[in-house]
């Protein structure tokens, strides 16, 4: 069996950083430019979740490929969207970041680095970890987001700090367990999905990043939705927790 | 003591008016019509259709029959019949409402499925050198 860094070696690195977008044409572009100067070389795919702004536009003229979504499908349909596009042309290591400008593309190079030496296959960027630089988050979302790192943390066996990150790093062993999931979290695509990776034996691990305040137009977790997230993403795990003998199974079929 | 004592002598359609017999037949037959008319235009799934001209068929029953369910509810240990209509009624919308959710999840999913294939195939009509360069150069 080839070992991820063995792999590394004798497969041609192909970098796709997949962008879900939903009314994001004032920030897209300069998101955009700054992840081809921060990932030369990289392959950045804006997933356009059915905008009414010119978000397709200023992206595909900062250079990103747009794959349009035809109708606002949300968060979780767009991801997938992205990162099947990036699994079918044969991306070895898939960044997955927003769009709003909230993910500082000068933290990309650290979260593609241990993907990149083979020491791990899934990558969270942390806002809580010693190092990182955020801006300053809610005492309500630290309470929930900390009690869902310690519920993971237990679950995980190991201590993740931030678990709602959408600033992801993977290789192609975990996008092809992602885009291949019987039922891919689609509605609240966040603890759950590092908690499918988790189950079904990938190395996790955190790296802390620069994350800023959104300066996008249209949240893609809006303010009623949001009063929904805790029981949503509560029964969410319980869903994956459910779900363990397939992962392992598929854990086995894929290795 | 109960209020319809069965097999009293107590006349048990007597207290269903001639008129709204005919009211509760036409209601029956009418939901009957429009299920029927629904299915012919193919705008009505079979397993929905057979549902409501069951319905109509139990409401053009009752307006024959009109002592049948209360006798149902004797025999079923209900000494006030309203209540098996009040039961009937809940266990039909739980049981309709159950069916609705499993169909709107299904196709819910299946219409997501089919916009990620359509945006990949649009994506992919519009450039076709989208598959080399998502890769990386």
């Amino acid at each position: 069996m080839i070992s991820p860094r063995e792999r590394s070696s004798t497969v041609r690195e192909q970098v796709s950083i997949v962008i879900p977008a939903h009314n994001e044409g004032r920030v897209v572009g300069s998101v955009v430019q700054r992840v081809c100067e921060n990932v030369p070389g990289a392959a950045v795919l804006v997933v356009d979740d059915g905008s009414r702004d010119d978000t397709r536009a200023q992206a595909a003229a900062a250079g990103a490929r747009v794959v349009r979504l035809p109708f606002n499908c949300g968060y979780g349909v767009a991801l997938l969207t992205g990162l099947t596009a990036a699994f079918r042309a044969g991306a070895t290591t898939v960044v997955t970041m927003d769009a709003d400008g909230q993910h500082d593309p000068t933290s990309l190079a650290a979260i593609l680095k241990p993907v990149r030496d083979g020491e791990a296959d899934l990558v969270l960027g942390s806002r809580y970890l010693p190092g990182s630089v955020s801006y300053p988050v809610s005492a309500l979302r630290r309470i929930v987001s900390w009690w869902l790192s310690r519920i993971l943390t237990l679950i995980a066996g190991q201590r993740l700090t931030d678990t709602t990150t959408g600033f992801q790093c993977m290789n192609r062993a975990t996008l092809e367990l992602f885009v291949t999931l019987r039922d891919f979290p689609e509605r609240a695509p966040d603890a759950d999905l590092i908690l499918y990776a988790v189950m079904a034996g990938s190395r996790v691990r955190e790296v802390p990043v620069t994350m800023h305040m959104d300066q996008g137009g249209e949240s893609m977790h809006g303010a009623i939705k949001s009063m929904f997230y805790v029981p949503k993403l509560a029964t969410a795990v319980l869903s994956v927790l459910l779900e363990y003998a397939y992962l392992r199974a598929k854990a086995r079929r894929l290795r | 003591m109960t209020p319809f004592p069965f097999g009293s002598g107590t006349t048990l359609t007597g207290h269903v008016a001639a008129e709204a017999r005919v009211l509760i037949f036409f209601c029956g037959a009418g939901l009957s019509a429009w299920s029927l008319l629904k299915l012919r235009r193919r705008s009505l799934l079979v397993p929905t259709c057979t549902l409501f001209l069951a319905i109509g068929a139990t409401f053009m029953l009752f307006a024959f029959v009109p002592g049948f369910f209360d006798r149902l509810a004797y025999w079923s240990g209900i000494s006030y019949p309203p209540v098996l209509y009040l039961i009937g009624c809940v266990v039909i919308l739980i049981a309709m409402i159950i069916h609705l959710a499993s169909r709107l999840s299904l196709v819910d999913e299946r219409c997501r499925r089919l916009a990620i294939e359509l945006a990949l195939l649009g994506a992919a009509r519009s450039s076709d050198r989208l598959d080399t360069r998502l890769g990386g150069d």
